[in-house]
């Protein structure tokens, strides 16, 4: 192990955290937020749609994981995390505001 | 980043052996709870289930009191228990009975095979450790699907050690076999497992109309009341006819529990609770409620919701609440493995290290380790084997026993690791943990028959296949970790490739 990782630079290091904070954080922010989002839209009754997204949401973090290291680079590991969570965010917020919820 | 990875790794290895290990053991904690309480062990069963004699103690200690509950006997724990309440949970509020004779039994206070499923769970640290745990599950549950998906390429970089290299290519092979025979188990046992810890680490959703966890239960349970009373007394109706009724209800599944509120009164209702092993719920189990008095049926409460009851099979799953004996034996097999899995794994490492380290091994930091991994594997072994003789040790009328009994299991871990840092050499650590845990197995028919339980050949003989089956299977346990301490200790008297230089250190 430490001959091989002697043939990184830090940039790939600095990659390779990076994902694993994308990973961690920001799978966990996607996961969560798609929750919200199921447990508010889905077609069943409150409980029902609760209980249907909290279980579906660790499905979803795992993708998320899988996907922070298998994207080619961090910037679009975060990208393709963060670009989701913000537009799932948004439809909630919208959905406070106009009194929806 | 190395040094995370490797370190990282090798603790969460032992944290992994430690879920896998006791929640294997959890499979069997009702059987468990059983040995451990040997003033129950001769409880013999009755035609009507012990219900009268509850009923007729029920009326003498608590006639007044709110709600009675019996907990009827069944084929993992043959004992009848009754309970009382006046609203409040009082855990003295208890008597449990012979269904045969009727006689009041004292069993002693313990952690019972529960201690293994709390362990499994929180590691006995509350929220934290659930945290600790969530965290190795979801690693292991990201580790399994993308072992599926790109099965042939990372995966296998990063698990791989090539055998013709590595000496002890029998721990390769049991790694390999243990981790893709039980596979579908193992995707299983983890999502689900993920699933009966979700409010504590996917609480958004639930937070979602700002009623948390306790309102979600409360949405999903459908709401039993209790209720009040007349002022008028009147006798209660036959519990055998409603049990009956209520069991033709569910096509002839067994019942688990009775609940009685307001006995004596005339507004008495009876609920028939449906036994947990019988089918798949979530939270609550079905009932029917009946009128105490007229015995008229009033009610059903049950969960019908389709992702009610896919959470209550997900549950179900991963606690077995459904599983008859081959299905328990095989989880308990499955879940073997999986502990087999981890413990090979983490000897590979050291093994692998070992050969890349060549004659200067001793002089690395790997030797600590070593030391750590037999302490956190066969020192977990044997303070589980340890927990049975400690629960038969302490003295029955202890105060606070149950605190006691996981006081010592976790001092004689602590003494495991003590061992692990004097001995210093890994394999007699192994050799030396692993064969003392066998002895105490070995030895724990005749540490039961001395200590007031039901003995072995008498378990067999009368049926009694909940404790015998406990005993049979720690004397298969003593076999197999006496061979697999005996195997160390001939791997290391070999004369090792390494020392004799015909093999490069791999790199």
């Amino acid at each position: 192990m430490s001959e091989r990782s002697r043939q990184y630079g830090w940039r790939d290091r600095a990659g390779v955290l990076s994902r694993l904070l994308a990973a961690v954080f920001g799978g966990y922010a996607l996961a969560s937020s798609a929750t919200v989002f199921l447990s508010a839209y889905l077609p069943l009754s409150h409980f029902e749609a609760v209980l249907t997204a909290t279980m579906v949401s660790f499905l979803i973090y795992a993708l998320a994981i899988m996907w922070a290291f298998a994207a080619r680079n961090a910037w679009r590991a975060w990208a393709g995390l963060m670009a989701p969570t913000l537009l799932l965010t948004l439809s909630i917020v919208v959905r406070r505001w106009t009194g929806s919820a | 980043m190395a040094w995370l990875h490797t370190w990282g790794g090798l603790v969460f290895a032992w944290l992994l052996f430690a879920i896998f290990f006791a929640g294997t053991l959890a499979f069997y904690r009702e059987e468990l709870t059983v040995w451990m309480q040997p003033e129950i062990h001769r409880a013999q069963q009755a035609p009507d289930n012990g219900i009268a004699a509850a009923i007729r103690e029920l009326q003498q200690r608590a006639p007044n009191a709110q709600t009675w509950s019996i907990i009827v006997p069944g084929p993992r724990r043959q004992v009848v228990e009754a309970r009382w309440s006046n609203g409040a949970f009082d855990p003295k509020a208890v008597v449990v009975l012979d269904p045969k004779t009727g006689k009041e039994l004292h069993p002693r206070e313990t952690v019972g095979g529960h201690f293994f499923r709390n362990f499994h769970f929180s590691l006995m640290i509350a929220t934290t450790g659930q945290w600790i745990v969530g965290v190795a599950t979801m690693m292991m549950l990201v580790g399994l699907i993308s072992g599926v998906v790109i099965h042939k390429k990372i995966f296998r970089d990063f698990f791989t050690f090539r055998p013709q290299k590595s000496p002890p290519r029998a721990w390769l092979d049991a790694h390999n076999v243990a981790a893709v025979l039980a596979l579908p188990f193992h995707l299983m046992i983890t999502y689900t497992g993920l699933l009966t810890l979700m409010y504590v680490f996917m609480p958004a959703g639930m937070n979602l109309e700002g009623d948390g966890f306790l309102g979600f239960l409360n949405q999903i349970s459908p709401r039993v009341e209790t209720p009040a009373a007349q002022g008028r007394a009147a006798p209660l109706t036959s519990l055998d006819a409603l049990m009956s009724r209520a069991s033709d209800h569910w096509d002839g599944a067994a019942i688990g529990a009775i609940q009685i509120s307001q006995p004596g009164d005339a507004a008495a209702v009876v609920d028939i609770v449906r036994r947990r092993s019988a089918g798949f719920t979530a939270r609550m189990d079905p009932r029917l409620r009946f009128n105490g008095v007229t015995a008229e049926q009033l009610a059903e409460y049950r969960q019908n919701a389709p992702a009610v009851s896919t959470f209550g099979a997900m549950y179900g799953l991963h606690a077995a609440w459904f599983a008859d004996q081959p299905l328990r034996a095989l989880l308990f097999t499955m879940g073997l493995m999986g502990s087999l899995m981890v413990a090979s794994g983490s000897l590979m490492w050291s093994a692998k290290r070992r050969e890349q380290h060549g004659p200067d091994y001793a002089a690395t930091g790997y030797r600590a380790v070593e030391a750590l991994n037999a302490a956190g594997i066969a020192g977990l072994v044997l303070s589980s084997a340890a927990l049975f003789w400690i629960n038969r040790l302490l003295p029955v009328d202890l105060v606070g026993r149950m605190g006691w009994e996981t006081r010592c299991f976790f001092g004689v871990w602590l003494l495991c690791l003590l061992h692990a840092v004097l001995r210093g050499r890994s394999r007699a650590t192994w050799r030396e943990q692993l064969w003392f845990a066998a002895l105490l197995l070995l030895l724990l028919p005749v540490l039961n028959a001395m200590t007031g339980g039901l003995p072995l050949p008498e378990a067999i003989a009368t049926g009694q296949w909940g404790i015998a089956g406990v005993e049979l299977t720690a004397l298969a346990f003593a076999a197999l970790l006496a061979w697999t301490g005996w195997k160390i200790g001939v791997a290391r008297r070999s004369p090792s490739r390494i020392a004799r230089g015909t093999t490069k250190p791999a790199t």
